[in-house]
């Protein structure tokens, strides 16, 4: 009986090592035999083509990614950092756009996704770059608004940016950060009482 | 809307510098997908091909005994014995056994069979795609082994001895008798009716 436990998981090693061998070879095999990605004349070509829709995206979506992403990050490097990285998402799966509606809100929700991994990962920089033009412009009254802006949650702040700024109603921004209306109504409700009660006469979310 | 916060965002705005920056590293970007290859040294490679090699021929080897072990024997599985003659068959089984001459079909192959040394039974296949299998066993119960619900019956006189007949209004195909010595059973694929069954039954006795 002993010996019958202690030979079955030797059976197991034994048949482990026989087999070890041949998924090794296949791997080989396969490597061998498949043919590498090479940068071939079409795909010069569309690239070619990518670029050049990609400069079109820039001239016509540049800034509200760049705004988006500052929205979420407050430092201008970084939100560079999420316009280029962006454009490149773009690059690498070529989506198709039904209309320029849909273009806008895929680019839109890709720059969010990106802005929202940084802050996740920690990996956003101090500086405020727009607080501090404001601060040399002698815009108070801005700066005021933007520090109240600023210090709501995420989940608040995004839904207010994509509200106010970009005029989507809260379905679409459901759509786009896929959650519930409901849920999108309700931080848009929260984020609307606590600027309201940290702006009082400043307040101008209507 | 709100003017203030509308009047911040439009305070953000991609540069010159910075679309000249951005644009430069987008084109200079690697989009092409890194295949995980994994790459072994020479020795391991030749290792992993001689151990291939190695399975294959002890698979020549071994697998034919494996599987000429696992394939059952072609005679005496649970009493079931193919004989190769009347003569042989009569051996197996301890009685007289004979071939079955009345068929109504032709004959184009016949196999002999002893079941567990107490049932002799042939199998004949005709050139027309017919077949019939005629039981031989020692007593009078019923060795067809046949279970099926006929729609007719009808028992016929045969020389000293009665059969019943089973199948579909005139057309029979089963029939089942005895001599008192020895019990028969005969079953045809296609149905024939009572005359030709006394003919075919009469040429077995």
């Amino acid at each position: 009986m002993e010996k019958g436990i202690r030979l079955c998981p030797n059976i197991y090693y034994l048949l482990w090592m026989f087999f070890l061998p041949i998924r090794s070879l296949l791997i080989s095999f396969f490597a061998a035999i498949l043919p590498e990605e090479s940068n071939t004349g079409s795909t010069e070509i569309g690239r070619k083509a990518l670029n050049l829709q990609v400069e079109q995206i820039m001239d016509d979506y540049g800034n509200r990614i760049l705004r988006l992403a500052y929205s979420y990050l407050h430092n201008m490097s970084d939100a560079e950092e999420v316009l280029q990285d962006t454009l490149i998402q773009f690059l690498k799966t070529a989506p198709f756009f039904k209309s320029e509606e849909h273009k806008k809100a895929w680019l839109l929700r890709v720059a969010g996704n990106l802005s929202k991994n940084r802050i996740d990962y920690n990996k956003v920089r101090d500086a405020d770059e727009l607080n501090e033009e404001l601060a040399a412009d002698h815009r108070e009254d801005l700066s005021f608004v933007w520090v109240a802006v600023k210090s709501l949650p995420v989940k608040y702040r995004e839904v207010v940016h994509l509200f106010y700024y970009e005029g989507y109603p809260t379905a679409q921004i459901a759509s786009m950060l896929h959650e519930n209306e409901a849920t999108v109504r309700s931080h848009l409700a929260r984020g609307r009482a606590k600027l309201k009660e940290v702006l009082k006469e400043a307040y101008d979310f209507e | 809307m709100s003017e203030k916060y509308d009047e911040i965002m439009n305070k953000i705005e991609v540069t010159e510098d910075m679309r000249s920056r951005v644009m430069e590293n987008v084109r200079k970007a690697d989009l092409t997908r890194k295949h995980t290859v994994i790459r072994f040294p020479n020795i391991r490679r030749y290792t992993a091909l001689a151990a291939c090699l190695a399975v294959v021929l002890i698979g020549v080897m071994v697998g034919p005994k494996l599987f000429q072990q696992a394939q059952p024997p072609v005679e005496n599985v649970g009493g079931i014995v193919e004989c190769v003659s009347p003569e042989e068959l009569s051996k197996a089984v301890g009685f007289p056994v004979s071939d079955v001459t009345t068929l109504p079909f032709d004959i184009a192959e016949t196999a002999y069979v002893s079941n567990w040394g107490k049932v002799a039974e042939i199998d004949y296949t005709g050139s027309d795609g017919q077949s019939a299998v005629y039981r031989k066993s020692v007593g009078t119960d019923d060795n067809s082994g046949d279970s099926s619900t006929y729609d007719s019956t009808q028992d016929i006189m045969v020389g000293s001895m009665t059969a019943e007949l089973k199948g579909n209004g005139k057309s029979y195909t089963m029939a089942c008798w005895t001599d008192g010595t020895y019990a028969y059973s005969l079953n045809l694929s296609s149905g024939v009716d009572a005359a030709m069954w006394s003919t075919v039954i009469d040429g077995i006795n």
